[in-house]
């Protein structure tokens, strides 16, 4: 924890008990919680204190949280967490695409938050001490080597197809993140059809059952169901 | 306004229309004292079975001098008989006419009418209703007589050759029969009635009057040729059989007029008979439509019926005219040029206007087709298009195809009114339906939020008193209850995206495996102690869902299997392709689901009394009824059934997707 003592949090929420309840669990694991309640206060703050993690409710008050994020990710590379109380996705991957980088859904639990807080938290600390340009990448039996080109598990080689290999190579490099429908189909394919959703699918499950130790419990690569995938580091 | 209150009736003129060239000269002037009067003008025409043997020039003047009267704001009427002023006093006397404007047209006496006793139209106006004023208006380039003149014209008209070789023919039998008489010797008497005989027949099986004058004197030369010494000649030596000849041309004269009439006359019975049989029909036909649609068509294909052409019907729709209709008369479809942008605009005018428009009025008449508006007092419901190819529509069409309108407007005013009501009833069930859910929700609210709200406020006042279990009972309570009421959030959420009808489903390709496997991540902190195991197949299943509804329905139908199964049994979670369908099993090793419960156990409401959820939680019964409607929403189905040796399997099946897999 004491990484995590240092670390400082931006919380944008109005809702004054959800605020209460996010700062005293985030309080309770030793990280320092800043509190805002509108989004003009929320992009004041991180420009002037500079945190290591934003948490950031949607319905502001005065402006638009995607537009928070749009303005914030114009200068700073800073996780960014959103906060939905919708239950439509459209809203998620609206801000996922604006340069959010993870979300929670209300009503979500504290274990949930902090999970999410570490994972973005642990991601963001990599990517600034390690070269983004980094050779090779390992998470948990799994191990790739970019420069050569393949993967193994466990010490094994896996057989992958090129499409499977693009795939897992676009969700390693983003581990922790979560990656939309249409982001990865744009990255894999060029266009983002509901035929590439479905091959999608069908791809994501061939790859899981090649990397995952229980395919029918994947741990490695986490659904995010209407909204898209994420690799956990294990 | 005010003012027409205070008189018992209101002044009501009446001009008569007629196709005389100085019947416009009388329509002003009626117009002209409706003005001052400021009263109502009535324009009638009056159809005799003459009106029916009028040349196209008169025709012509007809529709001009009606449309003169529309135009100056009369309203047009129609009425049908032989007796013209009969029926001008009759309609004046239903509609309450005051005054009666008229012409000098046809009023001065004739010779006939001097011998015959026949009065003027005016006299007899007078005689048939004395109670109303009525208005000459002097006219001396008149010609003569307007119904002499236009007899005159029915017996000008030269007979077809099939009516003067039967003319012939009967006259020639005549003879043949009477020569017969002569060598039977027969009385003279009896070969002259022959002769009569022959020029009544001949005044029933042809039409117009020249056969019958033909028939006439050709009786009177073939009887005095054949029968009247010297044979053979026209001289006769007897005086006394001029007069012979005189009474004999006279009779069959008589006798041939007078029959001519009656077949007029059921010529025109006839016709009239067939107008009515077709609005009759109309009537009919319109009350067994059950769709606006067939409303529009049955008029149309009166319409066809009786004009033998073409017909368009737009229909209105939110204060715009919709979907255009087109029926055929022939077998020939016209409908590309009379469904023309332009021909629209101008049915369009008739919409917003309520006035009729194109061909034949002076409103736009360079269209094809003419436009009247299908209403009911200002309550326009379509328009109906009639394509005229250059024909006029004859007055006693006229009031017909009105009536039919007419007809149709009632018919399709009926049939939105049944809309509307239906739309209410749905309304209220809906009203209903919600205020019932509002009702059961708050009630099954009231429960969880005393016990989180009496946890919370124990937990904040008493700390100190209580020892650490009780403190984490009470923090379980709140969380379990908190826990609860999310679930029936969710549900809540899932039925007004369902059944409200104005969301649409957000339908994205989703593996069954990881919904399945989602739905499971969200309900794991809940089952106490109960397995679940989940059983793959290797086949790739794609479905095409809102993922967020199926999510809810297997989070329902796991956590039903928590609920009411004891802990430590097993929930098994399987999905199969069959045919065109995924299928869903989510299968329990319980106590399973009484009979009696299995045909209610998806209504909205329904909570068993037989099964005890096993952690006591209360049901609020909308679980199951949400999953039903999810299932059906996206067009498959979902049931109850045994499990073996024991427990219960929930089905449900989904519309499998075709993989298509781009490398």
């Amino acid at each position: 924890m004491n990484n995590a003592a240092k670390s400082r949090i931006l919380l944008v929420e109005d809702d004054l008990t959800v605020q209460n309840l996010v700062s005293t669990a985030l309080d309770l694991h030793g990280y320092v919680v800043s509190k805002v309640c509108n989004g003009q206060a929320a992009i004041m703050d991180a420009v002037s204190h500079g945190p290591s993690l934003i948490m950031l409710d949607l319905g502001l008050p005065d402006i638009d949280g995607i537009e928070v994020i749009t303005k914030i990710r114009s200068w700073s590379a800073v996780p960014i967490i959103v906060i939905s109380a919708r239950t439509e996705d459209s809203d998620k991957i609206a801000a996922l695409d604006a340069g959010a980088d993870d979300y929670l859904t209300k009503p979500f639990s504290v274990d949930e938050l902090l999970a999410r807080v570490r994972a973005n938290l642990r991601r963001s600390s990599m990517t600034s001490s390690e070269s983004t340009e980094a050779s090779t990448f390992d998470n948990g039996p799994l191990h790739i080597d970019y420069a050569a080109g393949y993967a193994t598990k466990d010490g094994s080689e896996l057989s992958l197809t090129p499409t499977e290999y693009k795939l897992l190579v676009l969700l390693a490099k983003n581990v922790d993140k979560v990656l939309t429908h249409t982001f990865i189909t744009r990255e894999i394919w060029g266009t983002s059809w509901d035929s590439d959703l479905a091959s999608l699918r069908v791809f994501m499950r061939t790859l899981r059952k090649k990397i995952e130790a229980d395919p029918s419990h994947p741990k490695m690569i986490q659904t995010h169901m209407g909204v898209g995938y994420r690799m956990q580091r294990l | 306004m005010l003012g027409n209150r205070d008189y018992y009736t209101r002044e009501r003129i009446l001009v008569c229309v007629s196709p005389a060239p100085t019947n416009p000269r009388i329509v002003r002037a009626a117009a002209r004292m409706a003005k001052a009067f400021r009263s109502e003008l009535v324009a009638l025409f009056v159809e005799s079975p003459h009106t029916q043997a009028m040349s196209d020039n008169e025709r012509t003047k007809l529709a001009a001098n009606i449309a003169l009267a529309e135009q100056l704001g009369a309203h047009m009427e129609t009425v049908y008989g032989d007796d013209i002023a009969f029926q001008i006093s009759e309609f004046a006397r239903l509609s309450g006419i005051s005054k009666i404007v008229m012409g000098r047209t046809g009023e001065r006496s004739s010779v006939r009418q001097a011998l015959f006793g026949r009065k003027s139209l005016v006299e007899q106006l007078i005689t048939f209703a004395p109670n109303l004023d009525i208005y000459i208006i002097p006219d001396q380039s008149t010609p003569p007589s307007r119904p002499k003149g236009r007899r005159r014209a029915l017996a000008l008209q030269p007979p077809s050759s099939r009516n003067v070789l039967r003319t012939l023919a009967l006259s020639l039998v005549a003879t043949a029969i009477g020569t017969a008489f002569r060598h039977l010797g027969f009385a003279d008497s009896s070969i002259i009635s022959l002769y009569i005989l022959t020029a009544l027949l001949t005044a029933v099986t042809t039409t117009g009057r020249i056969c019958t004058i033909v028939s006439s004197v050709l009786s009177v030369v073939l009887y005095n040729f054949c029968f009247v010494t010297p044979l053979f000649s026209l001289a006769s030596y007897d005086r006394s059989y001029l007069v012979t000849f005189g009474i004999m041309f006279a009779t069959a004269m008589v006798a041939g007029e007078l029959t001519a009439r009656i077949a007029d006359n059921a010529r025109t019975s006839a016709e009239n008979a067939f107008k009515t049989r077709v609005l009759l029909e109309t009537n009919q036909l319109l009350q067994q439509a059950h769709s606006a649609e067939e409303c529009a068509r049955v008029a149309m294909n009166q319409l066809i019926k009786l004009l033998k052409l073409d017909v368009v019907f737009y229909t209105a729709e939110h204060g715009t005219l919709g979907k255009a209709l087109y029926e055929s008369a022939g077998t020939e479809n016209r409908s590309a040029s009379l469904l023309t942008d332009y021909e629209r605009a101008v049915a369009t005018w008739t919409y917003t206007n309520n006035k009729r428009a194109g061909a034949s009025t002076r409103t736009l008449p360079e269209t094809r087709c003419l436009y009247l508006a299908v209403r009911t007092g200002d309550k326009v419901f379509g328009v109906i298009g009639i394509a005229l190819e250059g024909r006029e529509i004859e007055a006693f069409e006229h009031s017909i195809v009105l009536s039919i309108v007419g007809e149709c407007a009632l018919a399709l005013e009926s049939d939105r009114a049944a809309q509307e009501r239906e739309e209410a009833a749905v309304l209220a069930k809906n009203e209903q339906l919600r205020a019932n859910l509002l009702r059961s929700i708050g009630h099954d609210l009231r429960t969880p939020l005393t016990a989180i709200s009496g946890s919370a406020a124990i937990l904040r006042k008493s700390d100190e008193k209580l020892s650490l279990e009780q403190r984490c009972d009470l923090a379980d309570a709140i969380y379990d209850d908190s826990l609860w009421l999310i679930d029936t959030v969710e549900n809540l959420l899932a039925i007004t995206r369902v059944e409200d009808g104005t969301i649409r489903l957000n339908f994205t390709s989703e593996l069954i495996d990881e919904v399945i496997e989602a739905a499971l991540s969200h309900v794991a902190q809940a089952s106490h102690g109960h397995t679940v195991t989940i059983e793959h197949t290797d086949d790739i299943l794609l479905v095409r869902i809102d993922v967020h509804l199926i999510m809810q329905v297997l989070t329902n139908l796991i956590m039903n299997a928590f609920k009411y199964t004891p802990e430590d049994s097993t929930v098994t979670i399987s999905a199969r392709r069959e045919g065109a369908f995924v299928v869903v099993d989510v299968a329990d090793d319980g106590p399973g689901v009484a009979d009696c419960d299995k045909p209610h156990i998806f209504e909205r409401f329904f909570t068993s009394s037989n099964t005890q959820p096993v952690d006591s939680r209360r049901s609020i019964g909308l679980g199951l009824s949400l999953c039903r409607s999810i299932v059906e929403a996206h067009g498959g189905v979902i049931e109850v059934r045994d499990n073996h040796p024991h427990g219960a399997v929930f089905r449900f099946t989904l519309p499998a997707e075709e993989i298509e897999i781009h490398e």
